[in-house]
């Protein structure tokens, strides 16, 4: 120690080696690169399905559809234009393969069942109006016309010959499903919560809490085996007219399977219900029961709700048991008012969910910007928005309604 | 507020009905341990059809023939076995070091701004993401704009996306588990904070941390859905490397139990004892860890 202690060589010490501190900012920025690669993937996933998603709205398949429209409004006299359905003649005429394989709109097709208009004369109403139209314009039509299908119309064929987009017969089967589950998984779910939380003794709750995480932990596609070979059997045996695929075999197995997350998160909320509160209720004479359904219950409400949340959450994005087992077909509303409302709340019917058309779609291996491929990312837009909204509302319920004790 | 009216008519007096009331808490405690039950007896009983279905099916040619599309009393689990592991070990090998070390920033670096929070809002909210949707990603990122093809590499890839929340709430808790006179002690001794976390905080966490990194991998070898999207389901008779074409367990099972004919069934019955065996070792596994540890 020879050398002089002054403020500049204090000061240097205390700094220590300039090569040791290069070296620490080096690795922490390795680690904050690693934590800020999570937000990486999440700005993919929403760029990823904005941009192929937001295609289907642009997509030529419209373009071409809302000129057909125009050229066939033109060319049709009024009782004409009363007599056939347009939107389905437009769906299965446009972006069809002629046979030197270009995609074209078909006329003939068009006006197959309108023997008083001249297919040629079509051609040059659309052909006038695709010229004429400005780009602006063509754009906006465009955009319009596939949002009305999305939103309005009440079929979903993308990959028939007769192209419909209404989302809503997918998001009717995702519900559906997730219906049947949580009908099953929320009682199911409070009373293995009660149970463990309230009743069971240390040793026990400590060996079946694990046993029943195990229902969360079995891989989905075992599940969608067991609804299909064993459980639809089941209902078959009881109603004779339920199809092989039906919503109800693969709700009922979702709903075992999601039975630990209601239960997990909702022990949680009743453990965490003061001790305090619930002698405060023993000492004015109420039994177990009541304490439990009185005091416990209201009490562990936020986090009881959050896990219903995060349960239907669970539900709406499983994918295997439905593709498994809910079957392929989206269901079809019929004429009649009566007969939508009971394909609605049908749940012994064959019901394509929005994770069982993306299953589907992914192994028909559609070529990309093909108007299969997008209605894949639009269907994926649409689920990842639900499910988001569910979290970020399950996160919020279990914050904002949370009972503070001192 | 309600103010108790002692002068009421006998009749609407509070009546304790102290048997009936005590009855009925007995009854709900039954309703309450036959609801924990329900789904676990479900459970083992559907296992035990499985099993049932199943085991007369399995011998050493479901493990080591390759499958078949015609010939389902010979087809076996071969490729899709190689495919799951070769798509596990990778998956674990970019997911393990991103994982943790998200987890080390978040515990050990970050500081408390708004910027940490969004960190943390958004790998809550990506673990609620559903896998499918992963699997979207991943063809449109690494199979289409990559050009890496429906390949192990590309599957290994999307999976390490799917499992990277589990591994990083996993270490997170066992970071935060380690006491912080551990740490006191080697800041005490002069040493820097890698060196601290590299030789105090993380040796001390890693039961923790792959006791998660198993559970992440359970779910990685059970999880078909992403895959399914990227392109996992092609029917293989060739052992996989990371640039070919590949399929795993639970895709197999899912193709023999779309197929029509029952023996197909039989298969998926087979290749569901195969593929709960492989996730029951991975987990006693997990147990094995950190009971070991916990020892110590």
């Amino acid at each position: 120690m020879h050398q002089l202690l002054t403020r500049e060589t204090v000061a240097q010490a205390l700094e220590g080696d300039p090569k040791r501190r290069q070296k620490e900012a080096i690795i922490a920025t390795i680690m904050l690169v690693c934590a800020g690669f999570c937000i990486l993937v999440t700005v993919g996933i929403v760029i990823v399905l904005l941009e192929t998603g937001l295609d289907f709205f642009t997509h030529e398949f419209f373009q071409d559809a809302s000129l057909l429209e125009r050229a066939l409004r033109q060319t049709l006299s009024a009782q004409e234009l009363s007599s056939v359905d347009l939107s389905a003649l437009i769906s299965s005429s446009v972006r069809v393969e002629n046979a030197t394989g270009e995609i074209v709109v078909n006329f003939e097709r068009a006006t197959k069942d309108l023997p008083g208009v001249d297919p040629a004369q079509l051609q040059a109403a659309y052909e006038q109006l695709q010229q004429s139209t400005p780009g602006l314009v063509k754009f906006w039509n465009t955009f319009f016309d596939a949002l009305t299908r999305f939103f309005l119309d009440n079929r979903w064929t993308p990959l028939f010959g007769s192209k419909r987009f209404g989302i809503w017969p997918l998001i009717n089967g995702t519900l559906m499903v997730a219906t049947v589950a949580m009908i099953l998984a929320v009682p199911l779910g409070l009373l293995t919560a009660i149970y463990l939380g309230m009743y069971a003794s240390k040793s026990v709750s400590g060996l079946l809490r694990p046993v029943v995480e195990i229902l969360a932990g079995i891989p989905t596609v075992v599940y969608g085996y067991f609804a299909l070979l064993y459980i639809t059997p089941i209902i078959q045996r009881l109603n004779p007219d339920a199809p092989i695929f039906n919503v109800l075999s693969a709700g009922i197995m979702m709903g075992i399977m999601i039975i630990p997350t209601v239960s997990s998160i909702s022990l949680d909320a009743i453990k965490a219900v003061p001790r305090a509160l619930q002698d405060g209720a023993y000492a004015l004479g109420a039994t177990k029961m009541e304490v439990v359904l009185k005091v416990v219950f209201p009490a562990a409400i936020s986090g009881i709700l959050a896990s219903i949340i995060l349960g239907v959450s669970r539900a709406v994005g499983e994918t295997m048991i439905v593709t498994i087992a809910a079957g392929q077909q989206p269901v079809s509303y019929g004429q009649t008012f009566g007969s939508a409302l009971a394909a609605i709340f049908n749940p012994v019917q064959s019901m394509a969910t929005m994770t069982a058309f993306i299953a589907q779609v992914a192994l028909g291996d559609a070529p990309a910007g093909s108007i299969q491929y997008v209605t894949l990312y639009v269907v994926g837009l649409t689920l990842f928005m639900m499910t988001l909204l569910m979290n970020l509302l399950s996160q919020y319920v279990s914050k904002r309604f949370r009972e503070v004790y001192e | 507020m309600t103010t108790i009216n002692f002068s009421q008519s006998a009749d609407s007096r509070f009546v304790p009905k102290l048997q009936q009331r005590n009855q009925n808490a007995k009854i709900f405690e039954y309703v309450c341990l036959v609801g924990t039950l329900v789904g676990l007896v479900v459970l083992t009983l559907l296992m035990l059809r499985t099993f049932a279905d199943g085991i007369p099916r399995l011998d050493w040619n479901a493990i080591r023939n390759y499958p078949s599309q015609t010939n389902p009393q010979d087809a076996g689990f071969r490729a899709s076995l190689l495919g799951s592991l070769w798509v596990l070990v990778l998956t674990v090998g970019f997911a393990l070091p991103i994982g943790v070390g998200a987890a080390v920033y978040l515990e050990e670096y970050a500081p408390k701004n708004r910027f940490t929070e969004l960190l943390e809002l958004n790998i809550s909210n990506l673990a609620g993401v559903p896998s499918v949707l992963y699997g979207l990603l991943g063809l449109a990122l690494f199979v289409r704009l990559m050009r890496i093809g429906p390949v192990v590499l590309a599957g290994a890839l999307t999976m390490g996306l799917v499992i990277l929340p589990v591994i990083i709430v996993a270490s997170r808790e066992a970071i935060r588990a380690v006491p912080l006179s551990l740490r006191q002690a080697s800041y005490g001794l002069g040493g820097t904070k890698w060196q601290t976390i590299s030789n105090h905080v993380l040796p001390y966490a890693v039961p923790g941390i792959l006791t998660g990194t198993i559970i992440a991998m359970s779910r990685a070898v059970g999880d078909a859905a992403p895959l399914l999207v990227v392109g996992g389901l092609v029917f293989v008779t060739t052992d996989p490397n990371l640039f070919a074409r590949f399929t795993v367990l639970p895709l197999q099972i899912y193709f023999s139990i779309a197929q029509p004919q029952a023996e197909f069934k039989t298969l998926a019955a087979a290749g569901i004892i195969i593929l709960l065996v492989v996730l029951l070792a991975l987990n006693a596994l997990a147990i094995y860890i950190r009971n070991r540890y916990e020892s110590q």
